[in-house]
């Protein structure tokens, strides 16, 4: 089955509207692996698709163009900064480059992150 | 009424961008696939098959970034300083003051026009040896990841470019 970001945010309204407080959990897993991608190196788009893509050994499969509204809510936000350069090939590319607000919010997310997944699987495994 | 025109300039300027950045990418991923031997067609296809609906990305982040938060608290904060140097200038007649209101407004007048020039030329403001591309941030290990051909214009871009 593929999972788009999509799904997931259905799946988190869906399921976290029921817990105050915490309606975007789902909602930020995107948002969380660009973060964490981000944490490594400056890198364009397709980098960032790329690199999502590799990690997750396309286990999920994500559709490249949406992580560009993602890109740019957080640059809204401002966990990252972009700025137009230019390729090795002079082509012009954007790149995205975490912030320190950005580094701060990825280690709030990813305490968040293990610690819904480990309530979670121990309720899959109690339950 | 007088921004309008303005307002519309900037959000072409933005659409613009926007195109150009999503184009490259899906420029990117038909090399790829082609590189793995599909034909131009078949590459293009599932190129776009796994960017998503082009358009509607587009218009999602034209939203987003007319709206961005960052930027128009940039710009009011410039427009704040410059009024600031404005008032201090009129209504406070020290000549100290008017030094310093002065330098605000020129400070704001710099910043705005900076911003300006550097969404119209960004190119002007990297420096031309920059090692740092983006593809050698790509893991270069992994064969499924293209390297980037050193024409011009890809295939896609070609075909868009012919229409």
């Amino acid at each position: 089955m593929r999972i788009y970001p999509s799904h997931l945010d259905n799946l988190g309204r869906r399921f976290f509207s029921m817990v105050k407080g915490r309606t975007d959990l789902l909602q930020g897993t995107l948002e969380l692996m660009i973060l964490k991608t981000l944490s490594r190196e400056t890198m364009h788009g397709y980098g960032i698709a790329q690199r999502i893509h590799a990690a997750a050994d396309d286990l999920l499969k994500i559709e490249d163009g949406s992580l560009y509204p993602a890109l740019y809510r957080m640059e809204g936000r401002g966990w990252i900064r972009s700025e137009w350069s230019l390729s090795e090939n002079n082509r012009r590319a954007k790149f995205y480059k975490l912030t320190k607000s950005g580094r701060k919010q990825l280690e709030a997310e990813t305490a968040n992150w293990s610690r819904v997944s480990q309530a979670i699987t121990r309720i899959l495994q109690t339950a | 009424m007088i921004m309008q025109p303005i307002k519309l300039f900037q959000r072409k300027k933005t659409e613009q961008d926007i195109e150009d950045e999503l184009l490259h990418h899906v420029s990117l991923l038909t090399q790829a696939y082609l590189d793995q031997g599909m034909s131009f067609e078949e590459a293009r296809g599932a190129a776009l098959k796994r960017f998503g609906n082009m358009n509607e990305i587009k218009n999602e982040c034209v939203k987003i970034s007319i709206n961005n938060p960052f930027l128009l608290l940039v710009k009011t904060g410039l427009l704040m300083l410059f009024l600031f140097g404005v008032l201090m200038r009129i209504f406070i007649p020290v000549e100290n003051f008017r030094h310093l209101a002065d330098v605000l407004m020129w400070l704001a007048v710099l910043g705005r026009l900076f911003m300006y020039v550097r969404s119209l030329k960004p190119s002007l403001f990297v420096p031309k040896n920059d090692n740092a591309s983006p593809l050698s941030l790509i893991n270069k290990s992994n064969p499924a990841i293209p390297t980037y051909d050193q024409r011009a214009l890809t295939p896609l871009e070609r075909v868009i470019s012919d229409k």
